[in-house]
This record gives C-alpha cells, sequence and structure tokens, in this order.
C-alpha cells in the first residue's frame, strides 16, 4: 500500500492555498475598506450625540453587515443612567 | 530596541507595534499565518503612531520554517507566492529545522545554541541585513534539502 502510495502521489496542493488566499484576503481587505468607514461614522455619531448627553465612549457599538442586496448599518448606544432615564436607545 | 510581540493579530500584537519606527512581520508558507499577516500589515499602516502621523511605516517580510523541497514539489507556497500576496520586501528566509525545537528545549535562542545551523545562519544573514548590509538572500537549496544548493537571490 505504501508503495501504491509513494507511486500516485497527490496532486499540488500549493496552487490551491494560492488561490485560497487570493480570494480570502481579495474578500477582506474590501471589508477593512469599510471598517474604516465604521469608524469614522462612529467617531462622528458620538461626537453629535456628546454634544446633548454625557455618553460612555466604551458603550457604544456600531456595526455594517453588507448583504447581497441590502447593507445594514446598526448603531447600538448605552446611555448612562444619569445622563437619560436609563434607558436603552437603539436605532437600526 | 527589538519588542518581540505574541503571535497572532489579538490586543498583544496590536500594543507591540503601536510605537514601532520599523516592523518585521514574521510568516510562515501557510494560508492561516499568510493571512494574519496581511491583516498585520494593514494594522501596521492605519493603526500606529507612525501612521497616524501619516509616515509610512517600514516594514520587512521574515518567512520561517520554510521547506525547499516541499515547495518544490508543489505541497508549499513558494517564496515568491507569499511575496506576491503580501508585496512587502523579503528580509530572510528561514528554513524549517529540528535545531529550532532543539534550542527551543534548552531554553536558547537557535542563533546560540548552534550558530553553524542553517537557521542560525539565515537569523545572522537577516539582522545584517536589517542594519543596512546588501547581502544579497539566499533560497535554501530546492533539491537536497536545506544543505544543499544555495543560490543567490536578489535582496527585494
Amino acid at each position: 500500500m505504501n508503495l501504491l502510495r509513494f507511486f500516485s502521489r497527490s496532486p499540488e496542493s500549493a496552487p490551491a492555498a494560492r488561490e485560497r488566499l487570493q480570494v480570502l484576503l481579495a474578500h477582506e481587505r474590501a471589508s477593512t475598506g469599510g471598517s474604516d468607514l465604521v469608524n469614522k461614522l462612529r467617531d462622528e455619531i458620538l461626537a453629535v450625540i456628546s454634544k446633548h448627553m454625557k455618553i460612555d465612549d466604551e458603550k457604544v457599538s456600531v456595526k455594517m453587515e453588507r448583504g447581497a442586496q441590502v447593507s445594514t448599518l446598526a448603531v447600538d448606544i448605552e446611555i448612562p443612567f444619569e445622563a437619560g432615564k436609563g434607558t436603552r436607545k437603539k436605532a437600526a | 530596541m527589538i519588542c518581540d510581540s505574541p503571535a497572532g493579530i489579538e490586543s498583544g500584537a496590536t500594543l507591540a507595534m503601536r510605537h514601532a519606527d520599523v516592523a518585521i512581520v514574521v510568516t510562515n508558507p501557510e494560508v492561516s499565518s499568510v493571512r494574519d499577516s496581511d491583516r498585520i500589515i494593514g494594522l501596521l499602516d492605519s493603526k500606529t503612531v507612525k501612521a497616524e502621523k501619516g509616515e509610512r511605516m517600514e516594514k520587512h517580510l521574515l518567512l520561517t520554517r520554510y521547506e525547499p523541497a516541499r515547495a518544490e514539489r508543489g505541497d508549499m507556497l513558494k517564496v515568491d507566492d507569499v511575496l506576491e500576496i503580501l508585496s512587502i520586501p523579503l528580509l530572510g528566509i528561514v528554513p524549517e529545522s529540528m535545531d529550532v525545537l532543539r534550542a527551543s528545549n534548552l531554553g536558547s535562542p537557535v542563533t546560540l545554541a548552534d550558530g553553524a545551523s542553517a537557521p542560525a545562519r539565515a537569523y545572522f544573514e537577516a539582522a545584517r541585513r536589517l542594519k543596512g548590509d546588501a547581502l544579497p538572500i539566499t533560497v535554501p537549496g530546492e533539491k537536497r534539502g536545506f544543505f544543499g544548493k544555495i543560490f543567490g537571490r536578489k535582496a527585494a
């Protein structure tokens, strides 16, 4: 059996690795371009809201999801008890 | 001053790179490693103090655990594949070697444990290139294992 394996060499795997990487990185590079946009949006949204009330920078989440047809931007900001009425404001 | 960063792309790496002037990206010729390196290169260009000041971060690639025989058989990404994908200049190629684990077991860097071994020589040469020596990059020979043919390679 070992002899058989020796002679019937499996096909080269490096081209597959190369192709996988190219597809993967093309996708990832495109989405990191988007995360810069998300960071910018986050900073500007924060600046606008903090003009009117005190918010904790750490308790803000901005998510962008890309779909084939529609992309969504979800902003979740937690407003501290003292600043508002202890409610969570959610916009999507 | 050289600061070693934890492997991977977690917070340890981003902390280590934050105030860097020059970065050496160490990668293996495998998909997961090259992928992480690509992300690290992206972070080096955006999340470091230097990048935020609008300056260009100097980056070098050190390819480790390279097995020329397997690359030649088509079972491992070749140096050129990795360079093409990551497109940063090559600092050196460290061949896969049992000497590295042996040195690690002894608690000693391979350059001190066995300075004449192939990986140690590769590290010494990489260090010299980092210092500015125009040393041609040697790719471990493709047919007779690590100690086989060595041919010159133009430093990128």
